[in-house]
């Protein structure tokens, strides 16, 4: 009897966990998955900070443009300087692109001379899911309350195009900006693009 | 004999794709008129299981984009997108093309003032199968060195390709609550007889890309399901894109008559009576 009632809020507890929706305005919700390097991150380990969820698959061509380009490690190193928490989360499923090892996680990593938080690794998906995380890159940003401010393009010209960075409104920049100036997020959401997210 | 044979056979293999594989895209561009209007015909063509994308991407990718560079002070009329279909992939749901498509665009009248200028169509897109590559091309070329396309309501058939039809007398309604839009249509001829509809909006961001989208016959109309995107990005008060039916041929129910139109349609903000 004690088992099964174990059984059954774990159970619950889970559902409720993975089928969760994350909403603009609404508690960011709460995940764990395993990085790189096999140690286990909560989101609600960085309570009271600011933190960057970032879709990612190395071979996506439009996650090559802001790696290749730099544009994506000089944002990671500007915010982390300032006490953001940028997490990078792959959820491409094992055989699928963007799935690697730890090991050629991390050699990428380094040759791209990412600074990310942690690179973490969502296999199955389920946390990809919660947030409705449909490309990569796919940006999100969490306040310091737990909240979800931002979700969307990390900026607003759609294109493979290296040379279009530096035309773009970069929204994952303006919307840190603004709250590390202690003002609201302006623009909350926006239509992301780039490579389906390989579930 | 046999040499012969071998020889024949060799030549056939190094002729055939299994030695040149089709390029995942190429794209042709013709001249063609309908009525009294000029068209640019820009044929794509894509590898077996490529797909490229609309102007509304839907869940990912990239919207296709085209441009045609005309002499100064002359602009294109209108550019003219077939009804696309949609791709489903671990519930992501994408809008766009495969096999082939084919975009329009409407030349000035006055053609002949052009007909000896360089022109460039450019197109922007992305193609994809399991992987995404860009798809990026540029023509320069003249009017006067393309081929004629002289039948292009023949052409478009044989080729299967489909352009939505300017709105009939649909009369469409919307209401909304904070999380959908019910557009009702009414006055369709075959109410009785719809397998299905899809509502293609040239917007992205506003609604969910579903691979069905809901609908039910109420009376005489037809009532569609348009859920909001949870990640909403705008409101809008008015709504355009293709509305797509399905239907059982009311003189021959064994077939299937698929049909799209081009509707627009403003959005009441008040309470949806279900």
């Amino acid at each position: 009897m004690k088992t099964i009632f174990i059984l059954f809020f774990n159970f619950i507890f889970l559902t409720s966990i993975f089928s969760q929706q994350a909403k603009i305005d609404s508690k960011a919700p709460d995940f764990k998955l395993k990085d790189s390097n096999g140690n286990e991150h909560s989101l609600s380990d960085f309570s009271g900070k600011f933190v960057v969820l970032e879709w990612i698959n190395y071979d996506c061509p439009f996650v090559k443009k802001h790696y290749d380009s730099g544009n994506m490690q000089s944002l990671q190193e500007k915010y982390t300087k300032r006490d953001v928490i940028w997490l990078a989360i792959c959820s491409s499923a094992k055989g699928k692109q963007g799935n690697f090892s730890s090991e050629e996680i991390n050699k990428r990593s380094k040759e791209h001379n990412a600074k990310f938080t942690a690179y973490l690794i969502d296999e199955d998906g389920k946390v990809g899911k919660m947030y409705g995380a449909k490309t990569t890159p796919h940006m999100y940003i969490i306040d310091d309350r737990g909240i979800l401010v931002y979700a969307g393009a990390i900026d607003d010209i759609k294109s493979t195009d290296i040379k279009d960075i530096e035309k773009a409104k970069n929204y994952v920049s303006l919307a840190l900006d603004e709250l590390l100036d202690g003002k609201s997020v302006t623009i909350k959401s926006t239509t992301p693009y780039g490579c389906s997210v390989k579930y | 004999m046999f040499k012969k044979l071998l020889t024949n056979i060799f030549f056939l293999l190094i002729t055939s794709n299994q030695f040149y594989p089709l390029k995942k895209a190429c794209t042709e561009i013709f001249i063609s008129s309908k009525d009294t209007v000029k068209y640019l015909v820009v044929k794509i063509s894509l590898e077996k299981d490529w797909h490229i994308y609309w102007i509304n991407s839907g869940d990912s990718g990239m919207p296709t984009e085209i441009t045609l560079e005309l002499p100064p002070g002359i602009s294109i009329q209108e550019t003219y997108w077939a009804t696309p279909k949609k791709f489903e992939s671990d519930g992501l749901v994408s809008y766009g093309f495969e096999n082939i498509t084919i975009i329009l665009i409407k030349l000035p009248e006055y053609l002949n003032s052009i007909t000896n200028n360089t022109l460039v169509l450019k197109i922007n897109s992305l193609i994809c199968k399991e992987v995404c590559i860009p798809y990026d091309t540029i023509i320069t070329f003249q009017i006067n060195d393309l081929d004629i396309i002289d039948d292009l309501e023949n052409y478009l058939s044989i080729n299967k390709i489909h352009f939505p039809k300017a709105s009939p007398n649909l009369f469409l309604s919307a209401d909304t609550d904070n999380e959908k839009v019910i557009l009702k249509i009414s006055n369709h001829n075959f109410i009785d007889k719809i397998l299905d509809i899809y509502f293609y909006p040239y917007i992205s961001g506003v609604f969910k890309n579903l691979s069905k989208q809901n609908f039910y016959i109420d009376n005489e109309s037809v009532k569609l399901e348009l859920p909001f995107d949870p990640f909403k990005t705008h409101s809008p008060d008015k709504v355009s894109g293709i509305l797509y039916f399905k239907t059982i041929n009311s003189y021959d129910e064994k077939k299937i008559i698929q049909e799209s139109y081009e509707i627009s349609f403003n959005i009441n903000h008040k309470q949806i009576k279900e």
